[in-house]
């Protein structure tokens, strides 16, 4: 339907839309009460979705390709979220627009199916060319808002993208998809789309001081769903009946490796596994260049390397 | 009076008293402007207080000025050294005579009569003597010695001043010899004159007049060339360095504020020193008084394994970075477009430095490097987002979950199992110490944990009234700091001061020595006015005062490690040492490095957490010189230390015959 929309772009009317969630992660084990299915805040953190600052990174690099167009960050939570928020804004500062909290006070119990009316209802209000948000959140793994935002506005969507070139001007983007086990897909798309990003799109920027300043200050839009009528009357199709924690895991626990050097460890704690498989690799030996040598011939034996990219 | 004076004579008619007038007044008026110059590009500096305590900068200047007690860690050169500096303050005094002599004929200073003239002379001749053998002895120490420290130091300056100075001394004996020759009495015993008047007894009198003559006004013109070469050469020093020395800083292990004008970071709009003007004006005269002696870099640990970082370098290249910016004559062209971050200075030369603070220690004329490297750092982190890959996650740590490790608050107090440890809010009473854990010690692993029990255990014995803040605590912020991130530092300072001053706390104990500095000397700047202690100051006022009982002594063959931030920051070297003196049954091992010259782990100022950086391993280093003293342990006061050298131990396939312990453990075994 939008095959002959190929029209003149005025790029300070183009909008590109980032969603982000402010999500709650368990740090600690007991976290969770069987009995209650309640969450003790005390063994939670707070942090903005990892995905989503691929998106608002994403975001930036477009324009910073393209000066004019211009960035909203949208994100349904409570005041808590706006800390989210005052972090994405600080990442990009002054280059973005407009920053929207459409509140919601349990917004973490909410289903996806209501969060994405709400999210694509006030899209729609601000205008979109470009709709970012992340894969999926870290909390709650669903992978469905992006989904359904796409359905609501009758827009395609690209899902997993770990690559991004927009190009306003031919109104078209190539986003490169990620399949699961290293295949890539290439995929041109007709804006306006939506693109759900994947970790490894790009290396989200930490914010800078001034940015931070700005973002303290930042007057952050307040939208209420209720009095706005943006939220859909019906009652959610679904709801959590129950939590479990895993089972016990029959693998050893892991424990760092004690030959590696303090950062190598924190390395592998952080990554949280035991160093992976052993089979089929080998040490490469030799001198720095040599070493290069090996990585680049790797590298180019299976593709990631000498590519048209 | 003298009997022939070369003010009175006549250069193609001129008389030579004119002459030399002018000459001064032209030398006198371009070493102003030159000062001028110099002075103007101190004067893009920030604002820097550094008048505190007329009185104690005054002894600092006497004991570190005057007396140069610095010098003589180095003996060699720093022996020669104290003969040149002192031979320069006894003649500035002859020289300034030299000087009203000519341009002023008959002029004589009314104190200089009698018995003082004679001994003022007695001593110019000696000190003549002893500064030429010393510039003798210090061209030999460049010239055929050759210490790697003066590598890429501007050796030929060096030798001109060396030379320019040892004909300064030469040509005044001759002018002295000479005129006693010509019969014009000089009171004191002259040795160095006398002498030279026996190498000339042989010349007629036209030919003496000749040599007395022209070895004046070689005398004059050198030394007014080399006034003016001062300000232009490394030699800046003979006049900033005093001064240097005076302003100081008050608190040694204090960084500077990212301003010293904005109380919050929040504040400014820029931090740290991305270019020349954003260094206060202490740090340019730093700059000008840079000797490049180079025995910071000798000392800098980074440097010695391999890394490319040296602090000489910085402060040289910093400096002539800043005379090109600012020259003395300033031409069209003279501008440069160089970035002093990534041009004039590596990136990666910053991000190397451990902020061990031995280049500080070191340094004769008290620059400070470490305020310079972090406030670049600063610029980097603040400004620019670029820092090493692995630090952004470590910063996320620190904001989402108040550590650097990112485990969780609740984690904090997972290593109370076998003793028992009041959490302070559950208490209802209040406890007198509060013993602050750190990040490392309960987060790391297993043997980081194992050295807080020992605390523990300890402080339960003697009975102390004492609670940790448990999953109330969060991280204190050096590691934050000492990288640059200063706006999370002042975030979770903000917060620990709370803390602190929510539970009234009066006197706290800390683990780690990090947090130590931290609370000691930074917190202050927020407002924090406590008592802080490190563990081994508690355990050796315990000791000592009897409260804290042995058993028996233990039977151990071990060194010390001084860690940088509890040695070299807060001058805590004794206390550790008297703390093992008293439980052990042999006396400790030293390292060569020890003390003040002790080496680094390889984990501050944030190099615990980046990856790939050059040369050997720094706690590989430490490990090998602390088996050469045949210790079959190394004992330490800071968790960072711990963590590093259990590695390098391990790495060495040493972990059953080498240990490494905290302080805590080895007074644990034997407490009771």
């Amino acid at each position: 339907m939008y095959k002959n929309i190929k029209k003149e772009r005025i790029m300070s009317e183009t909008k590109i839309v980032v969603c982000i969630k402010h999500v709650g992660c368990i740090y600690h084990p007991t976290a969770v009460d069987l009995s209650t299915g309640e969450i003790d805040p005390e063994k939670m953190v707070y942090m903005p979705n990892p995905y989503d600052e691929c998106a608002v990174e994403a975001a930036l690099q477009i324009k910073e390709a393209y000066e004019d167009c211009k960035i909203s960050l949208v994100s349904v939570g409570d005041t808590t979220a706006e800390q989210t928020l005052r972090y994405a804004y600080a990442m990009g500062g002054d280059r973005i627009d407009q920053v929207i909290r459409i509140h919601c006070d349990n917004y973490q119990h909410m289903d996806a199916m209501k969060t994405s009316r709400m999210l694509s209802n006030v899209i729609e209000r601000i205008g979109f060319d470009v709709i970012l948000c992340g894969k999926k959140a870290l909390d709650t793994n669903g992978c469905q808002v992006g989904t359904y935002i796409a359905e609501n506005l009758s827009l395609p969507e690209v899902s997993s993208v770990v690559g991004l070139s927009v190009f306003f001007e031919k109104n078209q983007v190539v986003a490169e998809r990620y399949m699961g086990k290293g295949d890539r897909q290439e995929v041109e798309c007709i804006l306006p789309g939506l693109f759900s990003v994947e970790i490894g799109l790009n290396d989200p920027r930490y914010p800078t001081l001034k940015n931070r300043l700005f973002a303290n200050k930042k007057a952050i839009e307040v939208i209420d769903p209720v009095a706005e009528d943006l939220i859909s009357k019906d009652t959610p199709l679904t709801r959590m009946e129950k939590f479990s924690f895993p089972r016990p895991k029959t693998r050893k626990v892991f424990a760092p490796d004690s030959n590696l050097s303090p950062l190598e460890r924190m390395n592998a704690m952080l990554s949280g596994g035991g160093g992976g498989k052993k089979s089929g690799s080998s040490v490469l030996e030799g001198d720095d260049d040599k070493l290069a040598g090996y990585v680049i011939e790797f590298l180019t034996q299976n593709k990631i390397l000498g590519t048209n990219r | 009076m003298k009997g022939i004076l070369p003010a009175v004579q006549h250069y193609n008619g001129i008389p030579g008293n004119i002459l030399l007038q002018v000459i001064v007044v032209v030398a006198i008026v371009t070493f102003l402007f030159i000062l001028y110059r110099r002075f103007s590009l101190l004067r893009l500096g920030q604002k820097d207080p550094r008048l505190f305590s007329f009185l104690d900068q005054l002894t600092g200047l006497l004991t570190e000025g005057i007396l140069q007690r610095r010098q003589v860690r180095y003996p060699e050169a720093g022996i020669l050294h104290i003969f040149i500096f002192w031979g320069f303050i006894v003649l500035g005094l002859r020289s300034v005579n030299l000087f009203a002599e000519g341009m002023f004929p008959g002029f004589a200073f009314p104190f200089m009569k009698g018995g003082v003239g004679a001994f003022y002379n007695s001593l110019k001749d000696i000190f003549e003597i002893t500064t030429l053998g010393a510039c003798m002895g210090a061209i030999y120490h460049r010239a055929f010695i050759k210490p790697k420290r003066y590598e890429g130091s501007h050796q030929l300056e060096a030798y001109l001043v060396l030379g320019l100075i040892s004909i300064l001394m030469i040509t005044d004996l001759m002018y002295e010899g000479t005129d006693l020759l010509l019969g014009t009495p000089i009171p004191g015993v002259t040795l160095g004159s006398m002498a030279i008047s026996w190498v000339f007894s042989g010349l007629a009198p036209g030919e003496l007049k000749f040599v007395h003559i022209t070895s004046y006004w070689v005398h004059i013109l050198c030394l007014l060339t080399f006034l003016n070469l001062l300000p232009l050469s490394k030699h800046f020093h003979i006049i900033t360095a005093l001064p240097n020395v005076f302003l100081k800083k008050q608190v040694r292990g204090q960084l500077k504020p990212a301003n010293w004008e904005s109380v919050s970071i929040s504040d400014l709009s820029h931090a740290g020193a991305g270019s020349l003007k954003d260094f206060t004006w202490k740090h340019m005269l730093d700059f000008f008084s840079c000797t490049e002696c180079g025995r910071c870099t000798d000392n800098c640990s980074a440097n010695l394994v391999g890394r490319h970082l040296s602090p000489k370098k910085v402060t040289m290249d910093v400096r002539d970075h800043g005379y090109r910016e600012v020259p003395i004559m300033p031409l069209p062209s003279s501008t440069t477009s160089q970035a002093l971050v990534g041009d004039v200075i590596q990136e990666d030369d910053l991000w190397a430095c451990t902020t061990c603070g031995s280049c500080e220690e070191q340094c004769p004329v008290f620059i400070d490097h470490v305020d310079k490297i972090v406030d670049m750092r600063r610029h980097l982190v603040l400004n620019d987002s670029r820092f090493p890959s692995e630090f952004k996650q470590v910063f996320k740590n620190l904001e989402i979950y108040g550590d650097t490790i990112g485990k969780g608050k609740l984690f904090r107090e997972d290593w109370i199992s076998g003793v028992s440890v009041k959490k302070i809010y559950e208490e209802t009473v209040p406890v007198d110490i509060l013993f602050w854990t750190g990040c490392m010690g309960p987060l790391y692993d297993e043997k980081s944990k194992d050295s807080l029990r020992a605390t523990a255990k300890v402080l339960n014995n003697t009975g102390l009234n004492w609670g940790i803040l448990g999953k109330q605590e969060r991280c204190c912020g050096d590691w934050a700091r000492r990288v640059g991130n200063e706006y999370l530092f002042e975030q979770l300072a903000k917060q620990n001061v709370e803390i602190l001053k929510k539970y009234k706390i009066q006197k706290l104990v800390t683990h780690c020595p990090h947090c130590f500095n931290t609370f000691k000397n930074e917190y202050p700047q927020l407002g924090l006015d406590i008592e802080v202690v490190h563990t081994v100051e508690l355990l050796e006022s315990l000791l000592k005062t009897g409260k804290l009982k042995i058993k028996s002594r233990l039977d151990r063959n071990l060194t010390y490690h001084d860690p940088c931030y509890l040695g070299r920051y807060n001058s805590i070297y004794d206390a550790p040492r008297k703390d093992l003196g008293m439980i052990l049954k042999q006396s400790l091992k030293e390292m060569d490095r020890s003390n003040n010259k002790s080496f680094c782990c390889g984990a501050g100022g944030g190099n615990f957490w980046r990856g790939g950086a050059a040369g050997q391993r720094m706690e590989e280093v430490r490990i090998e010189e602390a088996m050469v003293t045949e210790a079959n342990g190394i004992v330490t006061a800071c968790p960072y230390c711990k963590i590093m050298f259990n590695s390098a131990v391990k790495e060495k396939g040493r972990e059953h015959t080498f240990s490494v312990l905290d302080i805590s453990e080895v007074v644990e075994q034997v407490s009771k």
